[in-house]
């Protein structure tokens, strides 16, 4: 059921919090420019600012407000992900309905059903291969099926993981809170650090733009988003599960950026989309958190059973 | 019916049924328009938005307008004339007719009376004698103050070329200017032979007015530059 958010005694911090960054980001943007305002206001550095002045506020009210609020928006945000994926991978438009389909199903499942949470996976196995089976179209079906499971474990899969733990945990919304913005700030700060230091490649066969210098912003971009955030880190988080965490996040937002470097040469596609302006698709936009999401959550599991 | 519909009671009768095709003047009439804007407004542009989010180029060139104008752009997919609608916006939206395949949209009465509401298309026969009544229609529909769009390539599956000249006849004839449209990604949402669209977001341009002046050709050849110029700028839009 949807609430309050004001109800919240944690809104309001999180809320000004987030309008602050993105104030203070377009301001340190504008300075750094030195333009005029006519040019700037044509650049995709514009259109990126006016974006997360729509992402910012909608996804705090969004996850504050939860239930079918934020359903409508991981909806939004699986639906055309994996359209994008599917885009990309050159995956068949009926493997790619049964992966919005199933997207759509674990989301569902993370909030309404949690005990089946742990057959979706080898149910979207089962029904990926009956695909082939049924139909009779076995040629490429390895290729497509194949693909269409990457796309499930690399987009689908974690979607559900964000409904999962938000729902289940009393923490849920802190950890959903604190990893977005800090995944965010990460691969904002990647990219000026990237360009202020370069320094040497990090991986230039996989992907060539990435440096060390990168590197260092996605850790600095990561620890700066946990500390901006700390109004919402859960008092019985310990001092180490919060240096963890930054470490996880960070590290997760390299490997994605590598990852969908290498999935995007490997398909050999350039595949643009529009559906975020300044962006381009949503895919590209929440691939560190969906990486960072699933993985940041187990690590926080594992440093408290060691602390215990 | 419109009060200059009205106004033509010798017309009332051809205008119901022309060539064998029924016109749907009822679609036109103040209380179908008012459940249209309702269902556009409160459902289709919505739901457009969700499955393919639309950005437009251009909308500016559409303050050049101050009369109807034929609106000309390739054809994608059967997706082209709702995201095309939601594109131009509500104020130029109220008075456009959409020029649907007769063959196609209107192959049964249901069929053509849903099109005919909620997207405001009108009949359009693409071959035979009947498509001259056709573009008669429409000529008779401009001079009451109705925008057309038309994919004038008459297919889909097609790019900013080979248009046909019923456009041109239209615009010259009604000496209503040209708008060059071009719709982007739409392929991929839902190419011909495909039913269910696959989510995706899509580019719209819109480009400048092109004046009518009096030869058919010329104007089929303006106009198919104008989509491509168009073609170009949203290329290079979203390339940057």
């Amino acid at each position: 059921m949807p609430r309050n958010p004001f109800a919240n005694p944690l809104f309001l911090p999180v809320f000004l919090r987030v309008m602050l960054l993105i104030v203070v980001g377009l301001a340190a943007v504008l300075l750094s420019q030195r333009r005029s305002l006519e040019v700037w206001r044509r650049s995709t550095l514009f259109l990126r600012v006016r974006t997360w002045f729509v992402i910012g506020p909608l996804f705090v009210l969004a996850a504050f407000i939860g239930g079918f609020v934020a359903f409508l928006l991981a909806t939004f945000v699986v639906v055309q992900a994996c359209s994008e994926f599917a885009r990309i991978a050159g995956i068949e438009r009926r493997y790619a309905y049964l992966l919005i389909l199933w997207g759509e199903l674990g989301l569902l499942v993370a909030a309404l059903a949690r005990d089946f949470f742990g057959f979706l996976p080898f149910g979207f196995f089962i029904a990926l291969t009956l695909l082939p089976i049924l139909s009779g179209r076995i040629t490429d079906a390895h290729r497509q099926v194949a693909d269409t499971l990457v796309g499930y474990v690399f987009v689908a899969l974690p979607m559900a993981y964000i409904v999962l733990v938000k729902s289940a945990e009393p923490w849920g919304l802190n950890f959903l809170v604190i990893v977005t913005v800090s995944v965010a700030l990460s691969d904002i700060a990647a990219y000026a650090a990237g360009s202020a230091l370069r320094g040497r490649k990090l991986m230039p066969r996989v992907d060539p733009t990435k440096t060390w210098g990168g590197v260092l912003g996605n850790l600095i971009g990561a620890a700066v988003g946990v500390g901006w955030l700390w109004v919402a880190v859960p008092p019985e988080w310990s001092p180490a599960a919060v240096v963890v965490l930054v470490l996880v996040i960070a590290a997760a937002s390299v490997w994605a950026d590598l990852t969908g470097s290498f999935i995007q040469r490997a398909f050999r596609t350039e595949v643009r989309s529009t559906v975020i302006l300044g962006y381009g698709g949503v895919l590209n936009r929440v691939d560190s958190l969906l990486m960072a999401f699933p993985l940041a959550y187990f690590a926080l599991l594992l440093v408290h059973k060691l602390v215990e | 019916m419109s009060e200059r519909e009205q106004s033509q009671p010798a017309r009332a009768g051809s205008s119901r049924k022309r060539a064998g095709v029924p016109t749907y003047s009822w679609a036109r009439t103040p209380p179908a328009r008012l459940v249209r804007s309702g269902i556009q407004y409160g459902a289709l542009v919505p739901l457009l938005k969700f499955i393919s989010p639309f950005t437009v180029i251009g909308k500016r060139n559409l303050s050049k307008l101050n009369g109807p104008a034929v609106f000309v752009a390739n054809h994608q997919s059967h997706f082209d004339a709702p995201i095309s609608l939601a594109a131009l916006g509500g104020r130029v939206r109220r008075r456009l007719v959409v020029a649907a395949a007769a063959d196609y949209f209107y192959s049964s009465a249901v069929k053509g009376a849903a099109a005919s509401l909620t997207l405001g298309t009108v009949p359009f026969v693409r071959s035979g004698g009947s498509s001259r009544d056709s573009l008669q229609f429409l000529k008779e529909l401009v001079g009451k103050g109705w925008s057309v769009l038309i994919f004038p390539s008459g297919t889909r599956g097609t790019g900013p070329s080979g248009f046909k000249k019923g456009f041109a006849y239209l615009a010259v004839d009604a000496q209503v200017p040209v708008v060059p449209m071009y719709l982007n990604g739409l392929d991929q949402v839902m190419p011909k032979g495909s039913f269910i669209p696959l989510p995706g977001g899509v580019v719209v341009g819109i480009g400048e007015p092109i004046p009518p002046g009096d030869d058919y050709n010329a104007l089929v050849a303006k106009a198919e530059a104008g989509v491509a110029e168009v073609r170009a700028v949203v290329k290079g839009w979203e390339g940057a």
